[in-house]
């Protein structure tokens, strides 16, 4: 599904540069829930970054459903991004000036579906997030958690076969966490695959398997099963 | 797409209604300025006569050395009646136009009606042939009263209401001053602009009123009213020592039907001017006469005038500058709106998408700043009409005027400009890579 040899990625700023990520390599199969943890600007969100096209890599392979990433162009990419990958941000990162439904549209606005097919998708997202009443709402008349269930609705109306989230529950209480949690579960028992960047222990230890970055480098895996504690896999 | 673009752009402008506001005040200022410069200088170069079914020639005769006087491509602008009567008796080629403005006092029949003050022109037949003002009824004038003269007139629709209101005009007695004419003709209100035929007063001066015949000059003793210009000296006691004189105060146009015609013309006229030379009337060892397209006598008199052009340019350049302001305000507003566009790539708009969304908003703000900029010049025009025009004493005057080419230029030129203004900015926002702004908003 995602398979990343060997991907480096350097910042240059006028003074320093910054290894964000060095010789990365990571395999996602298909259908799994991987969280990937570690310290503050180990290169967590680089990689989301990556692996979400957008941001280019110098160096190394990224092969998603087995194409090959590099060298394309930006309208290639855009819809690869759009047709494939769905994102869920920190932030929330919903356009405020759209209504809850012209958020959830935004994606399918950029597929080209016609206005039907495109009511059809909506409302089939915002009911599985349990928004459908709330279509007509800008999003600062929504909670914090409401807003988070409004982005994976828009993330998954396209119907990505891969989900990239970058600490969704970070701003939210842990009622909340604990429910974006459970519909990302949901979504992933439905086949999509999902990688989740999140700095608490415990949502890490819910997913199929951890892996944790330290210095742009995986450090190590981490197999769960469930109801059975941790099991050390490998170390890198 | 485009109607999604559209429904973007219209919410962004509401978003921002002050900086959009701004945005559209500097494009309809650099815009109105531009077009009220052009208005002009397209009222100032536009040349009536290109829709005339003949060329029209307008005549000039250098009969005495240029250095006396001769200011208008080498001669002066207008004939002598001696010459101008001799052209318009020999009137076998061609059409011959010979005529010169004057005003007079018209006094309706029914003395219930105020007698009015009228310009009038002194002309012979051939100019309504030549110049084409269109006949409501009657027509003009015989041959033979070009010959033998007569007390008739053609009047325009404005004057014949306002002399026989609710009456037919046509046959109806004018009194012209002190003489009794009558009516045979009514056109539609004629008056050119530039008024090409005579340029006398101003190029854009209102036209006449009455037209009588050329041949009652020396009958009726018709003063003129435009201008009367002299080489040397002369003692004018009388009517008849005016119209005997070396002054020059007639216009004579022509037109020719045939190539040969004019050839017939051409030997006439040298012959006339040896005659004239050799009778030791025309100084100028080199006397001769031009005919000058309707065009060149537009140019020859400095209608259109290299200030006129220079203004187009100035404020061109002004706008230049509310495009370079309005740059500045979009650059601001675009990067603001990162965030939101960094989602927008996230979610799959390509960089061409969020291009052409920035460029369909900037039309928009063009196209409302080509529209105020439209009415804004529309404003100084009139403003300048009633400046000008109390100032020369006509009602209106055609030069300020927005010419009807600026309901086309306007818009083009704010979108245009506005594109251009937009271009760097929708450029910047486009090419952004997303993930700088997808981080916690
Ligand atoms: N646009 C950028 N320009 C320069 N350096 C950057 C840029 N983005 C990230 N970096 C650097 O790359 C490194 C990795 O950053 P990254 O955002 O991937 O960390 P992270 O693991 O997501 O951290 P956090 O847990 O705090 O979100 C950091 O040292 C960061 O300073
Ligand atoms: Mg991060």
């Amino acid at each position: 599904m995602l398979k990343m040899i060997g991907i480096n990625k350097v910042y240059k700023t006028d003074m320093i540069e910054t290894h964000a990520l060095k010789s990365f390599d990571l395999t996602v199969d298909r259908g799994e829930f991987v969280t990937i943890t570690g310290p503050s600007g180990s290169g967590k969100t680089t990689f989301l970054n990556i692996a979400g096209l957008l941001e280019p890599f110098s160096g190394g392979s990224y092969y998603l459903n087995g194409h090959d990433m590099a060298g394309l162009s930006d309208n290639q990419l855009a819809k690869v991004r759009n047709e494939q990958i769905g994102f869920i941000f920190q932030g929330f990162n919903l356009i405020p000036d759209l209504s809850v439904y012209e958020n959830v549209e935004v994606p399918l606005r950029y597929r080209g579906f016609k206005r039907a097919e495109r009511k059809e998708r909506i409302e089939e997202a915002l009911a599985m997030v349990g928004l459908s009443a709330r279509a007509k709402h800008l999003p600062a008349q929504l909670s914090g958690g409401q807003q988070q269930r409004v982005a994976i609705a828009r993330a998954m109306a396209g119907r990505p076969a891969f989900l990239l989230a970058d600490e969704p529950t970070g701003n939210l209480d842990s009622v909340m966490a604990r429910q974006v949690m459970d519909m990302l579960e949901d979504i992933n028992a439905k086949g999509t695959t999902i990688v989740m960047v999140t700095h608490d222990p415990d949502l890490a230890r819910r997913s199929q398997r951890n892996v944790h970055i330290v210095d742009g480098q995986v450090s190590d895996y981490r197999q769960f099963v469930a109801g059975e504690s941790t099991v050390e896999v490998e170390n890198a | 797409m485009l109607s999604y673009y559209f429904d973007l752009a219209i919410r962004s402008i509401k978003r921002t209604p002050f900086i959009s506001a701004l945005m559209i005040a500097a494009l309809a200022a650099g815009v109105g300025m531009t077009v009220t410069m052009l208005s002009v200088y397209m009222q100032l170069s536009h040349d009536p006569a290109q829709s005339l079914s003949k060329q029209p020639y307008a005549l000039q005769l250098q009969s005495h050395p240029a250095s006396q006087g001769g200011s208008y491509g080498g001669a002066m602008r207008q004939l002598t009646y001696m010459d101008a009567n001799a052209i318009q008796r020999q009137r076998n080629d061609g059409a011959t136009v010979v005529m010169f403005k004057s005003s007079f006092a018209a006094i309706s029949p029914n003395t219930e009606i105020d007698p009015q003050f009228v310009e009038g022109r002194v002309t012979t037949r051939d100019f309504f042939e030549l110049f084409e003002p269109e006949f409501i009824s009657g027509n003009v004038w015989s041959e033979q009263v070009d010959l033998e003269a007569d007390f008739v007139a053609v009047i325009t629709e404005s004057l014949a209401r306002s002399l026989y209101p609710g009456q037919e005009a046509v046959g109806q007695s004018i009194t012209l001053n002190i003489s009794e004419y009558r009516v045979i003709g009514v056109i539609k209100d004629f008056a050119p602009q530039p008024k090409y035929y005579d340029l006398n007063n101003s190029a854009f001066d209102n036209g006449e009123s009455v037209f009588v015949p050329f041949s009652l000059t020396p009958i009726a003793e018709i003063s003129n009213s435009g201008n009367t210009n002299g080489w040397r000296a002369e003692v004018i006691n009388s009517y008849e020592d005016f119209i005997n004189s070396e002054y020059h105060w007639i216009q004579v146009w022509k037109a020719f039907d045939s190539p040969s015609q004019r050839e017939s013309f051409d030997r006439w006229m040298r012959g006339y001017i040896d005659e004239q030379r050799e009778a030791g009337r025309f100084p100028n060892p080199d006397a001769s006469y031009f005919l000058r397209t309707s065009e060149e006598w537009l140019e020859i008199n400095g209608v259109v005038v290299d200030e006129s052009r220079i203004l187009v340019m100035i404020s061109a350049l002004f706008l230049v500058v509310c495009i370079i302001n309005t740059i500045g305000l979009l650059l601001g507003k675009f990067l603001k709106s990162a965030p939101a566009i960094g989602t927008r790539r996230a979610l799959g708009a390509s960089q061409w998408q969020i291009f052409l969304q920035h460029i369909v908003e900037v039309s928009i703000i063009g196209f409302a700043g080509g529209l105020a900029g439209l009415v804004m010049a529309s404003l100084v025009l009139s403003g300048l009409d009633r400046i000008l025009s109390s100032g020369m004493g006509v009602s209106h005057l055609m030069l300020t005027q927005l010419h009807w080419s600026m309901w086309l230029w306007a818009p083009a030129i704010a979108i245009v400009s506005s594109v251009a203004a937009g271009l760097l900015p929708a450029w910047r926002i486009c090419r952004m890579p997303p993930s700088l702004y997808l981080k916690i908003q």
